[in-house]
């Protein structure tokens, strides 16, 4: 929007207000481009948040609970373990192992521990408990070291007889461990003083489980063992009453009293097998980050280069014309200088008055021009029909008028009539336009006694202009 | 050197090319030097900027509103074809558009671009500069330059009281007594001798032609041909006030340019003087036709100067520039105190040689504000828009008594008020 239009001498407008109010702000098409992004960005956020209500399960128990009954649960191992006197207590933390205690500990995620909590677990093997840790992985099994890493390849399928000496396997026969993953002596390991034994499977290249035993010389009363589970699947719900699983469960789970079945929380820091945000992109991520910086880098450089600098625009001083007399307007009412505001008002209507009546406006002693006092308010008495002492006391009063608050009047007509509620006809003056408008304030504040506040007396100004315009339009009007 | 978005998105594929990459370290690395070495072989293979050469045609002036159509000529002397942008560079408000153009000049040939320039404000308009990016043929970058190509476009001022001048023509005529209507006693040059008609005044009775032709003759009159007036501008800082939306200043051209207009075609001569703290502009007084257009032309580049206008300077300019009697029309603003200190002494100079007209623009909205009386602080406003009324009363008054006329107008009829005054001021003789 430019000013192009409206620059025209004398325009369209007598006040020049409302041409000069131009609109600034976005254009309409960019405001609706705006609201069109703001639109297509809530579809896509509501479009997500439904999908992902669609797709999110209730919150239910997790996998491997042993109170669920649901087919992921082995709230049946429990029972069984329960019904053969061994004691299942569920916890989300090693229990404080008291020495010499023998118990079983089922660990579900054993990722999730720490390397210290992992070396107690292959202590409380030594002291002679059975640890059964379910899926490790290369980080577990590093911490551990014993010798054993995760098979590259899977094992073969239908591999479900044990292949082993181990007695618990031979028990149980064939069993379907499921999962996918596998166990192997590592390269260049050392099992420590461990006995190993590989079952299910392809033993040795990829064995479902593994067990490990202190190979140890003194005849301990009973000899711990670590469990290597590749997979938890024969101890659920679903899978435990098929071939050898839970024979094969409760060998390797019912060797002692107690069993604590240990779920480490997820949140648990400094687990072994728990990766970081970052470790968990794929490698080529940062370097894609790398570039993204270069994009930017190219971005700025495609947007910072301009097709010429900005033009400089000598611009001419321009102000409103009229803007000295808001000014001093403001100051008046900052000052709150009534008196001087009457008497401008005053001298104005006065002028306004003696044109229209026809009267000569003569310059005065003073210099402001003004018509004759006497012939003024004789001529526009005559022409309004109210009392000459009334009109003169508008149009030649000084200061304000005093406020009266129902005081008895005896030109109450007149009062009436103009509802001049704030200007009751005062005694008449006769005309002194240069009387000093101090005294009049004087005369105002003291006479009426308690209407001296600034609002009360700014609002018998408003008054008294509007009682002069009452007297300008009967003059000009009728 | 420029690069594009093209180069951007094609760093941007790169991204995605790292991210599923196998090697991404290297893969980032060869994605940037191909990014590199096809902004490389662009750039060198772009087409040269400084062989191009511009030419420029199209309109040197045009009144404030017209649209002035520009023609940018480039011709491409170098060995290749350029693909450029070109942006040809416009002070603001000259309001050149577009802002920039498209254009493929091939090896040895000539395009021509238009730009259309819309000015805001009157004055000289000079543009800025030639900035040129020649694209490489793949679009990822370009070389950047620029050229310099001089032009001027001068924006007059709108005469947009042009619209009174057939009224104002009318009345002229009819003060001339071309019409059936005669002005009362229109004018004081003897015109001819005439038949005695039964009402006529026996004083113009021409008794040396009575006693020759036998019959009762009385002498006609016209009003003076070949009167001399002088507009005279007051550029001060009075004038930068903006009434409406354009300064004082534009109002005062407007009318003048009336005035011009009417006093031509009466066959008055016609100067201008334009002055602040010192002359702007002094035209010698014509009354050739074309003298409007050097007027015009002359007003374009006025503007209004923040000093104090020296009214002695503006009396002694006029005095200096005139040698028979003539009107002047001074066109400044009503404010007592630059008037009371600065025209008033010297006024008698003035006064005592020619016959003088004050001009002034009266702001609406100075009115306005006395009318106001929505509030207190409406009250207050109005009561000091009363006073500076009043203070402007008084001065027209003081100045009348001096002997001067004074013309004090709102914006809509301020050159139509002005050219009344001196039409009136010619059927009364006083010119």
């Amino acid at each position: 929007m430019t000013a192009s239009g409206t620059l025209t001498p004398g325009g369209a407008s007598p006040g020049g207000a409302s041409p000069s109010a131009v609109r600034s702000g976005p254009q309409p098409p960019a405001v609706r481009r705006g609201v069109l992004v703001v639109a297509v960005v809530g579809a896509l956020l509501l479009g997500f948040l439904v999908v992902t209500a669609l797709v999110t399960r209730p919150a239910g128990r997790p996998a491997l609970d042993v109170a669920s009954a649901e087919s992921d649960g082995t709230r049946a191992l429990a029972q069984i373990l329960r019904t053969r006197g061994v004691a299942v207590s569920p916890a989300d933390a090693m229990p404080a192992g008291s020495a010499g205690q023998q118990d079983t500990l089922v660990v579900v995620g054993p990722g999730r521990l720490t390397h210290d909590a992992l070396t107690d677990l292959l202590g409380r093997v030594w002291r002679g408990s059975d640890v059964v840790l379910v899926a490790p992985g290369n980080a577990v099994l590093d911490a551990l070291d014993v010798g054993i890493a995760t098979a590259d390849r899977q094992p073969a399928g239908g591999g479900s007889d044990p292949r082993c000496a181990l007695p618990e396997a031979a028990v149980a026969g064939s069993a379907t461990i499921g999962g996918s993953r596998a166990f192997t002596p590592a390269d260049g390991g050392d099992l420590g003083d461990m006995r190993l034994t590989l079952c299910y499977g392809d033993p040795p290249d990829a064995a479902q489980l593994a067990v490990l035993s202190p190979d140890r010389t003194d005849a301990a009363p009973a000899a711990g063992r670590l469990v290597l589970l590749g997979s938890a699947d024969f101890l659920t719900n679903r899978e435990l009453d098929r071939s050898g699983n839970a024979a094969l469960a409760l060998g390797l789970l019912a060797r002692h009293p107690t069993l604590s079945w240990i779920t480490p929380a997820a949140d648990a820091a400094g687990g072994v097998g728990t990766r970081s945000a970052a470790e968990l992109l794929p490698a080529g991520f940062r370097w894609a980050g790398l570039q993204a910086l270069v994009v930017l880098v190219l971005l700025a450089l495609w947007r910072g280069r301009r097709l010429g600098p900005p033009v400089p625009e000598p611009l001419p001083v321009i102000v409103r014309a009229a803007e000295t007399v808001e000014g001093r307007g403001r100051l008046y009412a900052a000052a709150h200088a009534r008196d001087r505001a009457a008497d401008a008002l005053r001298a104005g209507t006065r002028v306004r008055l003696a044109e229209r009546t026809g009267l000569p406006v003569l310059a005065g002693p003073t210099g402001t021009p003004g018509p004759d006092p006497v012939a003024l308010v004789a001529s526009v008495s005559e022409q309004t029909g109210r009392s000459p002492s009334e009109i003169g006391s508008l149009l030649y009063g000084s200061g304000m008028p005093p406020q009266t608050t129902g005081a008895p009047s005896p030109l109450g007509r007149a009062r009436d009539r103009y509802q001049s509620r704030h200007l009751p006809p005062d005694a008449a003056r006769p005309a002194e336009p240069a009387a000093s408008g101090v005294s009049g304030a004087r005369r105002g504040t003291v006479g009426t006694g308690g209407a001296g506040r600034p609002g009360e007396r700014d609002a018998a100004l408003l008054a008294l202009a509007r009682a002069l315009d009452e007297l300008d339009r009967q003059v000009g009007g009728r | 050197m420029a690069i594009t978005g093209r180069a951007v998105a094609l760093a941007l594929f790169g991204v995605l090319v790292v991210l599923l990459s196998p090697a991404p370290g290297l893969t980032m690395v060869l994605v940037d030097l191909v990014v590199v070495g096809l902004v490389g072989v662009d750039l060198a293979l772009a087409g040269g900027v400084r062989t191009l050469e511009f030419t420029r045609s199209g309109a040197t002036s045009a009144r404030l509103g017209q649209p002035v159509p520009l023609v940018l000529g480039i011709a491409n002397d170098g060995a290749r074809t350029v693909r450029a942008r070109v942006r040809d560079a416009w002070p603001p408000s000259a309001g050149a558009r577009p802002r920039a153009h498209r254009v493929i000049v091939p090896a040895g040939e000539r395009r021509f671009l238009e730009t259309t320039l819309y000015p805001t404000r009157r004055g000289d308009r000079e543009p800025f500069r030639i900035t040129v990016r020649s694209l490489g043929p793949l679009g990822l970058a370009g070389r950047q330059g620029r050229h310099h190509c001089p032009w001027r476009v001068r924006v007059l001022p709108p005469f947009t009281s042009r619209r009174h001048l057939p009224a104002a023509l009318a009345r002229l005529r009819e003060v001339e007594g071309e019409v059936a209507i005669r002005g009362a006693g229109a004018g004081s040059e003897f015109d001819s001798l005439r038949d005695y008609v039964i009402g006529d005044d026996v004083r113009l009775i021409d008794w040396r032609g009575t006693a020759r032709r036998g019959a009762v003759v009385v002498r006609t009159f016209r009003p003076e041909r070949d009167r001399r007036v002088v507009c005279v501008l007051d550029t001060g800082r009075t004038s930068a006030g903006r009434v409406g939306d354009v300064p004082r200043l534009d109002h005062a051209l407007d009318a003048a340019l009336l005035l011009t207009a009417v006093a031509l075609r009466a066959g008055d001569r016609v100067g201008l003087v334009a002055h602040d703290s010192v002359p702007r502009v002094t035209l010698p007084g014509s009354h050739d036709h074309a003298f409007l257009a050097r007027m015009t032309d002359a007003m374009a580049r006025l503007e209004p100067a923040i000093v104090e206008a020296d009214h002695g300077g503006i009396v002694s300019t006029v005095l200096r520039e005139t040698s028979r009697r003539c009107l002047v029309v001074l066109f400044t603003e009503l404010v007592p105190a630059v008037i009371e200190e600065g025209l008033l002494p010297a006024l008698g100079t003035l006064t005592a040689r020619h016959t003088v007209v004050v001009a002034a623009l009266r702001d609406p909205r100075v009115d306005e504000l006395a009318a106001g009386r929505e509030d207190v602080r409406a009250v207050y406003a109005a009561a000091a828009a009363e006073q500076t009324l009043m203070r402007r009363r008084e001065l027209t008054e003081t100045l009348r008594r001096r002997g001067v006329e004074v013309v004090d107008a709102p914006p809509a009829g301020y050159a139509a008020a002005v050219t009344d005054a001196y039409l009136t001021l010619k059927s009364l003789g006083r010119l």
